[in-house]
């Protein structure tokens, strides 16, 4: 294994056991919002902006395709399969995609909250289907958090569909 | 300015600024080193072709420069260590990929190992990982190779594509101090084919399916997206998106990557034993293939952990076991190889297939598909069950035909075979199920119940009397099926022939007619003017009439001048009958003006005509005429009828060329529409 593969792994299981706090209720108040470098936090514009929801969009695909990979292997009752996609995805997760949910600014952008939120949507279905049900509960709570008030908009749940955002976060958190 | 024109004015201001020399480093190498994400996934023969010109350029061989430079002077001169050690691996990877050496493979490890403290630079991670990669393929070890393309995915791939397409947009992918960014489309390329075809290749046929991901990935808007970079026709894309079909698809394996690679390795082998059979028949070279296909089959069949991928492999595994029977037939050939599959496997699978149509289908393994689907997957394994039955039996008919001191045994295969299908078709072409089964299913049914027929009644030396009443009863039970293969009707009666039971032929064959007169399916195909509907006409109308019904059982088409000619007999009869009635008319109505007394009883002692004898006579000839009559009516009808039916001769061999002929939905309907029950459980 590499020693940055290692890294991410590690940064994973730091994740889960921040996970685990939140769900005893001993939560840590800056949880969602890890200090982060002014350029990655900060709103963006033009060339930046596109290329942020470029990258969001990309990621909300790769999370799709994840979601079929882990469903496939759960159908096919593939548990190695199953294992080695979940240290993968939660590398993908805690090295690429939490720094880039990471922002504040992103859930208001008018440019980036739709694919922020199918993304955070995404992000909790994956990790419904890695078994992480705790960590799938504290997103959809970070996305109730950040759009509060803001239920009615549409989201691309379930895939290939759209629905209220308010309606998709309880299907997810009912067992999706 | 693309990688290639970029490496070649390099290269041209390297070649010009510092000729080489052994002992010294080459700019020429260097760059084309530098550059080997290009083209190191070429094959074996392109990359040694490629090193030998590269060498030449450079005034030195790979070979010499690693033996002479990067193990022997370079640890001493170079101030880029980190350059030089990335150089060194990669020149090993390259002589080990174009010569298949263990041992450069083993130094191209050790030399990237120095690097694995400085993996923070993207492309020492990609040697990196790419490198170990190789190695775990060579060892056949799929776990460190999956682990190895999955590191490489998070650790250069995903930072590389964070920033790739903002300078593909401002077209900087490709500027000079773009660095390793511009490899991104190669990246994709090279891991693409390190998973879909170099495993493959090195017999990794297990425990794959963590790279499914990465596959779906790569194919969604990587590889093949940069045409401008990789032709789309260069790529890999084409392969990808069969594969990525095939995932998804009903000849799937819950998307397994390793079923799919495994499943199209054995095509592939299907193909080359398919080609070498049309070329060479079935020599050594083509069993071969035969054998290296269905071990690939086997391999395929136990990577299959659900019965929807149990199903994908029979579908086509079939096919290769019904192509090696015809083959032996059509070649006279007696080639023996080991299947192991059978066509009992193929229906046990069906069955459990069909055991979930009322309940949760999706559970055998069609998560990701529709249900129509999952019955076009039945259909098609269905489909294959019926050609390889008809196909081993027609074979053993052959045998049976071949060798005649052998024919009660090869004869009675062949019933087993065809028997074997008949029941399988009987306890499933139900009303419940019949969408499970394809149209063509009927017709084989027919060939099945009259391939019985002929095996214990034309082909067996010499058939048990259970076994003669055994093939009458499935030519019937072809007819119910089939009433439209003109052919079958005298089949019968030569049966009860040799039994010496004709006289129950119309008993046996009515109920048939009746069907067939009767058929709401057939007349609306008629009336609505489908496919054949004017053939179909004429079969139905014949059919309809009982004389044409004995013309067909009884008659030969050899024999219709002779018919005809009685028919012209006939009338010939008529007409001297009437003269004779007419004149014996005449005479007893003379007589009777002569002689007014009342007949006697009986005519004379002398012998000659009284008036009792022609009044008898009289009498005789008019039932003579009225039988004659009637004689004639029925010939004049049903004679034309029957030979009408002659020229609707050849439909069953067309159905039996295509599958997707029309008729058999017709067929289909009329087995379905309240058709008699003893068929469905005989």
């Amino acid at each position: 294994m590499t020693e940055i593969a290692l890294r991410a792994w590690i940064a994973g299981f730091a994740c889960l056991a921040l996970a685990a706090c939140a769900s005893s209720g001993s939560r840590p108040v800056d949880f969602g919002s890890t200090e982060k470098a002014a350029e990655e936090t900060a709103p963006l514009g033009g060339a930046s902006l596109d290329l942020r929801r470029a990258n969001m969009a990309r990621m909300y695909e790769d999370l799709m395709h994840f979601r079929t990979a882990l469903d496939d292997a759960e159908q096919r009752g593939d548990r190695t399969t199953q294992v080695a996609l979940q240290h993968f995805v939660d590398a993908y997760i805690g090295m690429h995609l939490d720094p880039m949910l990471a922002g504040e600014w992103q859930s208001r952008h008018p440019e980036l909250w739709g694919v922020d939120a199918d993304l955070r949507l995404a992000k909790a279905q994956v990790l419904a289907r890695m078994r992480e049900r705790a960590r799938a509960n504290a997103v959809l709570e970070e996305v109730g958090t950040r759009y509060a008030g803001r239920e009615d908009m549409l989201v691309h749940y379930p895939p290939g569909n759209q629905s209220p955002l308010g309606k998709a976060v309880q299907l997810i958190r009912d067992g999706d | 300015m693309r990688i290639g024109a970029r490496i070649r004015l390099v290269l041209l201001g390297l070649a010009i600024a510092s000729p080489a020399s052994a002992g010294t480093e080459s700019a020429v190498w260097s760059s084309y080193l530098d550059y080997a994400y290009v083209y190191s996934s070429a094959d074996a023969a392109a990359l040694r072709e490629r090193l030998q010109g590269y060498g030449s350029e450079a005034g030195i061989s790979l070979d010499r420069y690693v033996s002479e430079y990067f193990e022997t002077l370079a640890p001493h001169e170079s101030p880029d260590e980190e350059s030089l050690q990335r150089r060194k691996a990669i020149a090993h990877l390259l002589l080990h990929l174009s010569k298949g050496s263990q041992e450069e493979l083993e130094a191209s490890v050790e030399a990237i190992r120095a690097l694995s403290g400085r993996l923070d630079r993207h492309e020492n991670a990609y040697w990196y990982h790419y490198i170990l990669a190789t190695r775990a393929l060579e060892r056949g070890n799929a776990g460190d190779f999956v682990q190895e393309v999955l590191d490489l995915w998070l650790t250069v791939v995903l930072p590389l594509e964070a920033t790739y397409q903002t300078l593909d947009d401002l077209s900087l992918s490709d500027a000079p101090n773009s660095g390793f960014l511009a490899a991104l489309p190669y990246v994709y390329e090279n891991t693409a084919r390190m998973i879909v075809l170099r495993s493959q290749e090195k017999g990794v046929d297990r425990d794959l399916d963590p790279l499914g991901a990465i596959v779906r990935l790569l194919y969604d808007g990587r590889v093949g997206a940069h045409p401008e970079v990789i032709p789309v026709a260069a790529s890999s894309r084409a392969y990808l998106e069969r594969i990525v079909g095939r995932m998804d698809g009903p000849e799937s394996d819950v998307g397994s990557l390793t079923f799919t690679l495994a499943l199209l390795e054995a095509s592939k082998h299907h193909e080359t034993a398919r080609g070498l059979l049309a070329q060479d028949g079935l020599g050594a070279a083509t069993q071969r293939a035969l054998r290296t296909t269905t071990g690939a089959y086997e391999v395929a069949f136990k990577r299959a952990r659900t019965v929807e991928g149990q199903c994908a492999v029979y579908t086509r595994v079939l096919r290769e076991i019904g192509e090696v029977y015809v083959a032996k037939q059509r070649l006279d050939t007696e080639a023996e190889l080991d299947m192991p599959f059978s066509i009992e496997g193929a229906v046990g699978v069906w069955a459990t297939l069909r055991g979930e149509m009322a309940g949760d289908w999706k559970k055998l393994g069609y998560q990701n598909v529709t249900r129509e689907q999952y019955l076009d997957a039945m259909r098609r394994l269905w489909e294959e069950i019926q050609e390889t039955s008809l196909n081993v039996a027609d074979y053993y008919l052959w045998r049976a035909a071949k060798e005649p001191t052998r024919a009660d045994e090869y004869a009675r295969a062949a019933a087993r075979v065809y028997g074997r299908y008949l029941g399988f078709f009987h306890q499933y072409a139900t009303e419940d199920g019949k969408s499970a089964l394809p149209d063509s299913a009927y017709f084989a049914a027919f060939e099945a119940s009259k391939g019985v027929g002929n095996a214990l009644l034309a082909y067996a030396a010499r058939p048990s009397s259970a076994e003669v009443v055994l093939g009458t009863e499935r030519y019937r039970s072809a007819l119910l099926l089939f009433p439209f293969d003109r052919e079958l009707w005298p089949a019968i009666t030569a049966g009860l022939g040799r039994h010496g039971r004709q006289s129950e032929y119309a008993k046996i064959v009515r109920p048939i007619a009746e069907h067939v007169a009767r058929s709401r399916a057939l007349s609306s195909w008629i009336d609505g003017s489908e496919p054949e509907a004017k053939r179909l006409s004429v079969l139905r109308t014949a059919l309809a009439d009982s004389e044409v019904l004995l013309y067909l059982g009884f008659a030969e088409s050899e024999r219709i001048p002779e018919l005809d000619a009685q028919l012209d007999e006939l009338r010939g009869k008529r007409e001297a009958l009437l003269r004779e009635i007419a004149e014996l008319g005449s005479r007893r109505d003379a007589m009777r003006a002569v002689s007014p007394e009342p007949v006697p009883a009986a005519p004379d002692e002398t012998g000659t005509d009284d008036l009792a004898d022609v009044a008898q006579k009289l009498a005789d000839a008019e039932a003579l005429l009225a039988r004659t009559e009637q004689q004639i009516a029925a010939r004049s009808r049903a004679l034309p009828l029957w030979k009408e039916t002659l020229a609707t001769d050849g439909l069953a061999d067309e159905m039996r060329a295509r599958r997707d002929h029309p008729v058999h939905v017709l067929l289909r309907r009329m087995y379905h529409e309240g058709r008699p029950m003893e068929t469905r459980n005989d």
